[in-house]
Formats: structure tokens, C-alpha cells, sequence
């Protein structure tokens, strides 16, 4: 099986989840046809990585989660943002712009 | 952080793990009704949902793993605080220490016997099948009389019950022609013994159907242990020649150390292994199936026979010999032989 080509780079998932859920509770399903809408179908959220990313998170006091029900009248999970969270993401959304930034100079001077 | 926490913990995961269940169904359901609003057919939205997620169990292995890295970072923590206060109770942690030393002890030394009497199996392929053969004279009630040197040949080519069978004749020998005469252990056994118990040398190679002769065979395989005490395990070893009871004997192969003879020896181990025909000097001529020459027998019992079925033919074999040589065999003396798994046999 070959990997999708625009599969969330490793690391950058927790901030897509965390920048998401700053948007009000969501479930995973949700979370990832947010970010693939956001961003024009060029981001997807593999499930195999989103549940144990979630999870991790939840262990980690980012995110809380409680069952809730569905726009279509399911029973599922949703998951906020924590205090611990908000922290976590403005964090993770600095060291992004950092990297970002630094490869940019790199590609401009090169 | 409590035990009993963790304990809890451990009855939450299959909790845990019907919520996970739940969540990822429900995400699969979402997506398929999505799917179908794109106009997929139901069945192609439903796999497609399912497809996205790969192994579902792997998936729920990988969420849950997340728990059991806090549970062993908890377990160190539990550690350090047992040594400290193991530390600040000496008394206490001595008599449980000693308390849980002798028990552990009592243990290792239990099973270590039960684990050589019982259950660790002799070290040599199929050991089930490796008896003893005794001749044993039941109207006088005695036993292992020793068997005659036709009777051992009767019972390897026309008893059926066979594919091997050795004599076992210990001797206490004396080596000669070093610094000083020693005492050894020696064996002596039918040519095919190594063959029948499957047995490698370490060095070397063991005596062979090819070596046979009617008397003795010249070269003659060592232990381990007779070639450390003797030769200072000197891989040249082989080809030297060893005087024993006056008779000169050439070594052809040293067996590994975990080799022993799995039987009744005289006193310590078996140092030297040599083959005999029993059938030419220094052995009585012509053979005589009145003399009960051969100390003991050991058997490979063919594939498939059972112990008790092997008996039961060995029986009807036996009173035929009986019935052939009544001058060897008086009825009076009730003669007859058993076998006895080598295991159970020292």
C-alpha cells in the first residue's frame, strides 16, 4: 500500500488538532474533515494516526473529551481544548512560524 | 498514586477499549453517510470508511499503549519508594529477605531434583525408547543375574522388539605407563553403543559397526573429563595409546563433556569406552549360552513400541527360548527378562 502523498507530516498533526479544537469541541471525524476542507484538500488526517495522537493528548492534559451527540444523532466523542491546551498550541503554533521561517531564509538565500 | 489505582486501571481497560470501539464506529458511520451523500453506493462508502483506518485492532493496541507507558513510569516511582523504605526498617528487611531467600532456596533445590528425576529427559534423541534388559531368576527370586552372549544376539536380530542393543560391562581398570598406575572407569559395550544412543564425539569419532571384532576393538573413545585429568585436553590427543589392565588400547575419540553413560556406573563416571565381539579371546570359546558372561544389556526399543507392548512380546520371545534351550534355561529356575525405561534405572 502506498502512502498519500500529502499524509500530515509527523509532528505537525498535534498543532492541526489543537489549532482545530481552538474552534470549539469537535470529534475525530470532524477534526479530520476540517482540516482537509481548511486546507483545500491538500492536508489528510490518516485515522490510523489521529486516535493514539488524540489519546496522547488527552493523557497529556492538552485536550478533554466527553460523549456528546452528533449532528446526525449519533452518540460520539468530542474533545475540547484545556487551559493546558491553549498554552500547548500558542507554543507549538511560535516554534512553527520559527521553522517555517528558517527554511524560508534558507530557500531565499540558496 | 495507589496500587489500588492501577489495579482499577487495569479492570477500566476493557471499559476503555468498548469506548474506543464505540468512538472509531462512530467515525466510520459519519464518514460513510458522507460518502454516500457524494454519491457513492452504500457499500462502496462503507468500505471506504473502513479502508481509511487499516488494522482497527492495531489502532486501539496503539491508544492503548499510551496508558501502559504511565503505568511503568508509576511502577519506577512505586520502586524508589520501597527501597527507601526498606532502607529505613532493617529488621524487617532482613527477615523478609531471609524469609524469601530460604524459600526461593527450598524451591530451586525442590525442582532441581524433580527437574532431573522427572523431567529433564536423558540427553539423547528419543531417550523414551533406551531400556535396560534384565535377566532375572524368579523362582529364587533374584534379580540381573546377567545375560550369556548368545541370548544377547538372539535378542538383537530375532526378538522383533529392537533396532539396537548394546552390552554394558563395567570394569575397574588400571592405567598404566604414565608417572603413576591410576584407577579409571571402563565400559565395555557391544560396537554399535555410540550409534544406538546417537551420541557425537567432541574430537575424533566414536567406534563404528565397521570396527567390529570378534574380541576387542583397538581404539577406544574418553570422556571429557579423562582427557582434561589425563591428556590436559590436548586436541592431539587423538591416535595416542593408553595401557589399561596391561592391554594397549589407541585413543580414536573424546566425547563432549556433557556425555555420560546413562546408566549404573562402578563409582564415579566412565572414562574409557571400549567395543567387544564377545565372541573371540580373551573371551571364553566356543560362546556358552549356560554362562552368564555379560553383566547387563541396554536396548533402543523400535519406533512406535510401547514399553509394556515390548514386554508382553519379549515374554512370548523369551519362552520360546526357553522351550528351544532347556539345559540353558531349567524350568525350575523361572528365568525371564525385563525391561525397564533407562531413566528409571539410576
Amino acid at each position: 500500500m502506498t502512502k498519500a502523498k500529502n499524509d500530515v507530516l509527523q509532528g505537525t498533526l498535534a498543532l492541526l488538532v489543537l489549532k482545530t479544537l481552538a474552534r470549539g469541541a469537535m470529534h475525530g471525524y470532524g477534526i479530520t474533515v476540517h482540516i482537509q476542507r481548511v486546507s483545500n484538500e491538500v492536508l489528510r488526517v490518516e485515522e490510523g494516526s489521529l486516535y493514539p495522537a488524540l489519546h496522547r493528548m488527552e493523557q497529556d492534559g492538552w485536550i478533554s473529551a466527553e460523549w456528546g451527540i452528533s449532528e446526525n444523532n449519533r452518540r460520539a466523542r468530542y474533545y475540547q481544548l484545556t487551559a493546558a491546551g491553549r498554552r500547548q498550541l500558542a507554543e507549538e503554533e511560535k516554534s512553527w512560524s520559527r521553522l517555517t521561517q528558517a527554511v524560508a531564509s534558507v530557500l531565499q538565500t540558496a | 498514586m495507589s496500587w489500588l489505582k492501577h489495579v482499577k486501571g487495569l479492570l477500566h481497560v476493557s471499559r476503555l477499549e468498548r469506548e474506543l470501539d464505540e468512538e472509531l464506529c462512530a467515525h466510520i458511520e459519519m464518514r460513510a453517510q458522507d460518502n454516500i451523500a457524494k454519491g457513492m453506493t452504500p457499500e462502496e462508502a462503507r468500505y471506504d470508511a473502513q479502508r481509511r483506518f487499516g488494522n482497527s485492532t492495531l489502532l486501539k493496541e496503539d491508544a492503548r499503549a499510551m496508558d501502559i507507558v504511565g503505568w511503568m513510569e508509576t511502577l519506577g516511582q512505586n520502586l524508589r519508594y520501597a527501597g527507601r523504605v526498606l532502607l529505613r526498617n532493617p529488621g524487617f528487611t532482613t527477615a523478609a529477605t531471609l524469609t524469601l531467600a530460604l524459600g526461593i532456596g527450598a524451591n530451586v533445590a525442590t525442582f532441581a531434583v524433580v527437574h532431573a528425576v522427572l523431567l529433564n529427559p536423558l540427553p539423547y534423541p528419543h531417550p523414551e525408547q533406551l531400556v535396560r534388559v534384565y535377566d532375572d531368576l524368579r523362582n529364587s527370586n533374584t534379580h540381573d543375574v546377567g545375560m550369556p552372549v548368545p541370548e544377547l544376539w538372539d535378542l538383537r536380530d530375532h526378538s522383533g522388539i529392537f533396532q539396537d542393543l548394546t552390552a554394558v560391562w563395567p570394569v575397574d581398570a588400571n592405567l598404566t605407563g604414565g608417572e603413576h598406575p591410576e584407577r579409571i572407569e571402563l565400559l565395555g559395550t557391544s560396537v554399535n553403543y555410540f550409534t544406538m544412543l546417537n551420541a557425537q564425539p567432541q574430537l575424533g569419532r566414536v567406534y563404528v559397526q565397521a570396527d567390529a571384532q570378534p574380541g576387542f576393538t583397538m581404539g577406544v573413545v574418553i570422556s571429557d573429563g579423562f582427557w582434561r585429568r589425563t591428556f590436559g585436553g590436548d586436541p592431539g590427543v587423538l591416535g595416542k595409546q593408553i595401557r589399561v589392565d596391561g592391554d594397549l588400547y589407541t585413543i580414536i575419540g573424546v566425547m563432549p563433556p556433557g556425555f555420560h553413560h546413562p546408566g549404573r556406573t562402578l563409582n564415579t563416571e566412565v572414562d574409557v569406552w571400549t567395543a567387544a565381539g564377545f565372541n573371540a579371546p580373551p573371551f571364553p570359546q566356543p560362546v556358552q549360552r549356560a554362562l552368564r558372561m555379560l553383566p547387563g544389556a541396554m536396548g533402543r526399543l523400535k519406533p512406535g513400541i510401547a514399553v509394556a507392548e515390548a514386554q508382553a512380546r519379549l515374554d512370548t520371545f523369551s519362552a520360546q527360548l526357553a522351550h528351544e534351550y532347556p539345559d540353558a534355561y531349567p524350568a525350575a529356575a523361572g528365568w525371564g527378562l525385563r525391561l525397564v525405561p533407562l531413566k528409571k534405572t539410576w
